[in-house]
Parts: C-alpha cells; structure tokens; sequence
C-alpha cells in the first residue's frame, strides 16, 4: 500500500492547487484582485503627503486645493470600498471552499476501499485532515496568508520601481538593510517552525480529549468511575505542554521583532538622512522638493513593512501547508479498485473459502489461516467460536470490506473479486454487530431502496420478527420518525425492538444468502426464542449464517463451523459435534451447565 | 523506598483484577504490559482491544475500584464467549469479596448464583425472590427461564439418546 505516506510540502501544494482548480478556480482571481487592491492602496497612501506638499509650494489657489483633497478623499473611498466588497467577497469563496474540500473528502471517503476505514494509519490522516480543515480553518489560513504574501510582493515590487526613480544607490542600501532584516527573520522563522512541529501532535492530542470530554455517552463513566480525573489531569497536562512551547515561540518572536524594529528605525533614519542631503542640495545633482522627500521617506517604510509581511504570510503558508499534508495524504489514497469486476452474479448456489489467509492492516497476527469451507445453498451454518477466534472477520471477508491475504473466496466456484460490486451486494443481506438506524421515517430505514410499493409486506416481516404489533401501536406507524435527536416527535424503541427491526430490515432486502452477526445479543430470553422459533420462517429458502455467543442458535443450525483462532476445527451438525469432545461440546455443555445446573455436565 | 513499594502494590492490584477477569495473560503479552496506551488515535502503538476484551477490562475496571461496596453490571458478558461468561460467573463471588451488586442480564444463567431476582415489567416489580422460589411461582420468570434453557434442554434429550 502506498496510503499514508507523507509528502512534502511541494507536493501538498500542488495537489491542492489541483483539488482549487477542480473544485472553484473563481477563488484564485478573487486572490489576484485582492494584492492588486492591497498594493495600490499602499502606495496611494504613501503618495498623499507629496501630493499635498507639493500642491502647497507650487502655491495652489484654495479651490483648486479643496479640488485636490476632495479628489484624495474620493480616491481613498474608492480604493476602501473596493477592499471591503473584496474582503466580504474573499471571505464567502473562503468559506464556500471550505465546504467544497469537506464535500470531496467525504465523497473521497465513500470511493476507497473499506480496508483503509478499519486502518489506523489511514483514520489518522482523516481525523489530523479533518482536524485541519474544520478545527484549525487551515484552508482559510492559507488563502489569508496567502493574500497578504502576494499583497506583500506585489507592494514590494511597485515601491522598488519608485525608489529606484528617486535613486538608486538608496535602493541599494534599504535593500540591503532589509536583506538583514529578513535573514534576521528567515533564521528565527526556521526555527520557529521547529517549534511549531513540536506543537502540532499536543495541540492533535489536546483536540482529541477535549472534544472527548464533551461526549455524552462518557458522562456516567465520568461520573461513576471518575474517569474525569484522568481527562483532566491529561487535558492539563497538555495545556501546561502547549503553553511550553508558546511561550517559546512568542520570546523569539518578540526578539526578532524587536531587533528587525531596530533595523527599521535605522533604515527610516538613512532614509531621512538621505533624503534631507537632496532636499538641501548637497552634493547631489538636482535637489528634490519637500513632497517627494516625504514621499519616499514613506515608501521606504513600506518597502521594509513590506519585505516583513511577506516574509510572515510566506511561513503562515507553509504552517497551513503542514496543518492539510494529512488531507492531501489521504486525498491521495486511490480509488476502489474492487467495483472493476465486471461479471455478471447468477443465482447463488455455492460460497466457498479456499486456504484464506487474512490479517487486518497494521496487525502482524494473522486472523484467520488457511480456513477452508462450503456452504451450500438453502444451508443455516452457524459459525462458532471463542471471542477473537475470526468470526466477524470471516463476514467481512464476504462483504468485500476486505480481501484475503492469500487464498480464495468463491462464489458459485469463481473468486467474489470477478462479480460487478453492485450485483454482488444485491445477493447479499446482513444484520451486523453494531447496526444502525437512521433520523428518516421507519419505512425510509426498512426499505431504502423503496423496493416495497405495499405496506402491508413490510408489516408482514416486521410481525414475522415480532415487532409488527408495536410498529402499529406508534401514531404515524410505519411513518413515524426514528431517532429523538433531530425530531422531538420520533419514536422511542427499545434496544430490543431496534434489533428486532435490524433483523427485519436484513429479511426486507431479498437476498440469497442472509448474514446474522449476534442478532439476538440485546433480546430478552422470550424475545430470543420468539426469534428463534422463527428462523425457520425468516430464512425459509435463503442461505443463512448465523454468529452466536449463544449455544442455543446453532443446535438449529444445519451445519455448525468452528473456529478456533483463526484455524476451522471443525465443520458438522450439532448432533455429531456433541458425540466427541471438542471446543463446540466445551461451549454448549458449558452454557448449558450455567442455566441448568452442574449435574447437566457431568 | 515507600514510592516504589506503593506503586507495586497497585501494579499487583491491577494485575489481580486483570487475573480476575482473565485478560491478564493478553496485557502481559503486550511490549510495554499494564503501560501500554489504550487505543491508536493518540499513541500509534497503543493496544486496541476486541470487543470480549474490552468487556473484561471494564469488568476489571469496576473490580479495581476496592473501595467501592456496591457494584452495578449492566449486561456485563453480553459480548463473551460461553467460556469466558462461565470463567466470570463461576468466580463471581470472589470477585465481588463481600460487595453488593446489582446485575442487569438477559442471560438468566446470571441469576443462579445473584441471592434475589427482581423481575421488572412494564415498570413495575413483577416478581422478586430466588430462582428456586420464581420458578415454584411458574411466573413470567419461570417462562422465560424454561423459553432460554429450551434448546439446550433439547440437546440432553438428544444426548442421552
């Protein structure tokens, strides 16, 4: 896999540049107008003394003197006006980006493989990415320094023509001032960046547990078991790093600062000093008049602040770049390849596993080894096993969630890889461990697809899975809302009937082979038998595996697969498993002993 | 040192509560033992845990607390295997040491070894005894324990066939 790698900041540069080109060029000429704006008013402001002054010693009547300010002023207008339609304007495509960038990293989410969602390495790009653009405004940091560096460049360059009319080796020497200046600044921002990648994984780490500490579902460990405590003490902790590392920065910054104001001021003095020698004539050839002497002693103030600014959003860029390297990391991830199958999914008659071998990404212990199996159709397996034995994994694996390190997964005898995606998954149905339902209208989360155009065949499920009566029982019945946290008039169901719901969900989708992971963990003892009782009925012509910690499940189950770390054990019916001892016999009789009592066992 | 001597007293308490629960011989196979970091997110090489071991270290979590006398389960073993279920039953005794405890469960072999069972219906105590006397009454208890054992009722049948 080439997923996580880390890229320079070329490299991030560009791809974004790529994802802004794609996604809304506009915001780039918003950019460009923006310096041409901040630029102009630079130097306009800078020009308003010598227009002034000179317009007084040429002796200027006062109407055409109040003609002069008006037009100033005017210009000034303008020139604000302009910078504040650009500003609200720059702001909008800011944020409209913003929106756009969050809209192609979840679309990039639903096109990569399921394997990089269950990857640590790839979840963390996503969370640092995500972080960066929604928490931290990287996005809105980049274009505002980048703004002001190509305002900064832009001023620069129109002031340096100026200057250079007024004299050369003036030029010369502000440049060479400001050139120490900026190596000044160019060393302490080098090493104020060291400084910020010390701080970059607190402030993540920080993110992570004070967005954590406002978790509902962590409340009652909070209180109850005090967990708080460790929260605080971490949350505190890392306040004390952070502040570490701030103050840090904020010394060096306050010594360069200082120490480029002193360079500054002597620039402003060999400017003055420079500019005083010509307005008095000395030596120079032609003297120069009272306005341009203000006038470029102001340039050469902007040329300093100037060469400063764009040096500052030039490290502000960079900063912004290393805040999104994780997005264009994960941006960078490619595509799903497994929707390439283009085969055509006959009617199911056959899954098998040929030597599978699987480890998850990131892990060294394989999962599962060389497991080997048939199911045929119209057979109820159930797959046991003891916790982490492959169970769920073996699920995942016909899913197409993720493919076998080695070996084969058939489906009517050819690799499930072959079939068209889209086909594949319309023959399967699954009620997964940690299902889901959604704030739409129980029908919308029971029918999705919109499959059903008669009511009454959803009812008819839903009663089959014994929670008909209740979904009557609501007001709206099958129209009623789920979910109490976007709608005040949802209904409420309890973790029972939701998972009686989930099986009728997976039983509503028609499909050949039905996958049932622990579809009965949150049901009361009646509520399981009901269950059970109709399985027979709810899987009545379909292939069925069934996942259970409950003994019960499998003994009407017509094979039974055994798993014990990662290895098949076995594969038979109940009744020939509990003829010899084995891992199946331990469980059963074990669960068994436990309701019924020790002399069961024996 | 009395520091250290403290800090392996409660390193011998974790380890026995993690004994308890049977997860011990998983975090002492792990690099850095009861130090490993829980979780990736923060730590690249913290442990992540399945679901039945995180269930075991909640479970020890709550034992740890010795100070504590009243202890609330709430579906404790509902994501263990048969055989970790029994490992915590069997020595539930032991585990609590004298606490009361309160146990929420679907699995009624749970109630074998709890002193009283309150069965709750519609919001009201329904029943409330032992298991002996709930089953005498042939209640709504009673039905749902006969409902669970079924099958493996069944399967004696079938064994001593």
């Amino acid at each position: 896999m080439t997923e996580g790698k880390q890229l320079t900041k070329g490299q991030v540069f560009a791809s974004f540049l790529r994802l802004i080109w794609q996604l809304q060029p506009m915001i780039l000429f918003w950019l460009v107008l923006g310096s041409l704006i901040g630029a102009l008013q630079v130097v306009f402001t800078a020009a308003i003394p010598k227009l002034l002054i000179d317009a007084y010693q040429q002796g200027y009547e006062a109407n055409r003197f109040l003609q002069l300010i008006g037009a100033i002023v005017l210009g000034k207008l303008i020139l604000l006006q302009l910078s504040k339609v650009h500003a609200s304007r720059q702001e909008l495509q800011n944020v409209l980006l913003n929106e756009r960038v969050v809209l192609a990293l979840a679309e990039k989410i639903s096109r990569i493989d399921y394997a990089n969602l269950e990857d640590p390495r790839v979840l963390d790009l996503k969370e640092r990415g995500e972080f960066a653009l929604v928490n931290y405004g990287a996005l809105h940091q980049l274009f505002d320094s980048g703004l002001r560096g190509t305002t900064g460049i832009l001023t620069l360059t129109g002031v340096t023509v100026l200057i250079a009319r007024f004299s050369v080796p003036m030029l010369l020497l502000i440049s060479f001032l400001t050139l120490l200046s900026t190596a000044l600044a160019a060393n302490s921002l080098k090493r104020l960046q060291e400084l910020t990648q010390n701080l970059i994984p607190v402030n993540r780490v920080y993110n992570y547990f004070f967005g954590k500490t406002f978790r509902p579902q962590l409340q009652k460990e909070f209180r109850v078991l005090g967990m708080h405590q460790l929260m605080e003490k971490r949350i505190r902790q890392l306040n004390q790093e952070t502040f570490h590392w701030l103050e840090r920065m904020r010394l060096l910054e306050a010594r360069t600062s200082s120490l480029q104001a002193g360079l500054q001021y002597l620039t402003a003095a060999l400017a003055m000093a420079f500019g005083a020698s010509r307005v008095l004539g000395r030596g120079a050839s032609h003297p120069i008049g009272i306005g341009d002497f203000t006038f470029y002693v102001g340039l050469t103030l902007q040329f300093s602040t100037a060469v400063f600014n764009a040096g500052q959003a030039i490290l502000r860029v960079a900063q912004a770049l290393d805040m999104l390297s994780p997005l264009a990391a994960f941006m960078a991830i490619s595509d799903s390849r497994q929707k390439s199958g283009r085969l055509d999914v006959p009617v199911f008659e056959s899954l098998a596993f040929h030597n599978v071998t699987f480890r998850y990404p990131g892990s060294e212990r394989p999962v599962l080894e060389n497991v080997s199996f048939e199911i045929r159709r119209g057979e109820h397996v159930s797959i046991v096993g003891l916790n982490n034995a492959g169970k769920t994994t073996i699920v995942k694996l016909i899913c197409r969630f993720f493919e076998p390190e080695s070996g084969e997964i058939l489906y009517n005898g050819v690799p499930i890889a072959t079939y068209d995606y889209d086909q594949y998954m319309a023959r399967l149905s699954a009620v997964f461990q940690d299902f889901k339902f959604y704030p739409f209208t129980l029908r919308d989360n029971l029918d999705p697809a919109n499959h059903y155009s008669n009511e009454e065949e959803i009812m008819q499920v839903l009663d089959a899975a014994g929670v008909g009566e209740k979904v009557r029982s609501f007001p709206g019945q099958l129209n009623s809302y789920l979910d109490k946290s976007l709608r005040d008039d949802a209904v409420e169901c309890s973790g029972g009937e939701m998972q009686k719901l989930a099986i009728a969900r997976a039983m509503l989708k028609q499909s050949d082979l039905l996958i049932l992971d622990e579809p009965t963990a949150a049901l009361d003892p009646l509520a399981e038998s009901e269950i059970y009782r109709r399985f027979g009925t709810l899987t009545e012509g379909r292939t069925a595996i069934f996942i259970s910690h409950r003994m019960s499940s499998s003994v009407f189950c017509d094979r039974i697969l055994v798993i014990d770390q990662g290895r098949v054990v076995a594969f038979d019916t109940h009744q020939n498993l509990m003829a010899s001892d084995n891992l199946y016999r331990r469980l059963f009789l074990t669960q068994a002993a436990g309701l019924l009592g020790d002399s069961f066992s024996s | 040192m009395w520091p250290v001597a403290w800090r392996d007293l409660i390193a011998s308490w974790v380890q026995h509560c993690l004994e308890q629960v049977g997860l011990w011989e998983k975090v002492a196979s792990l690099p850095q033992g009861m130090d490993t970091q829980v979780l990736k997110i923060v730590v690249p090489d913290g442990v992540v845990f399945s679901g039945g071991e995180n269930q075991k270290l909640m479970i020890a979590r709550a034992l740890y607390r010795t100070h504590a006398r009243i202890m609330i389960m709430d579906e404790p073993t509902a994501a263990l295997d048969a055989l970790a279920e029994a490992k915590i039953y069997e020595e539930f005794d032991q585990l609590l040491d004298n606490r009361t405890a309160i146990f929420i469960s679907h699995r009624l072999a749970s109630t074998r070894f709890c002193d009283e069972i309150m069965l709750l219906n519609g919001g009201t105590i329904a029943e409330r005894g032992t298991h002996e006397e709930l089953m005498a009454r042939n209640g709504l208890y009673a039905e749902m324990f006969r409902e669970q054992s079924k099958y493996y009722r069944l399967q004696e049948v079938g064994a001593n066939d």
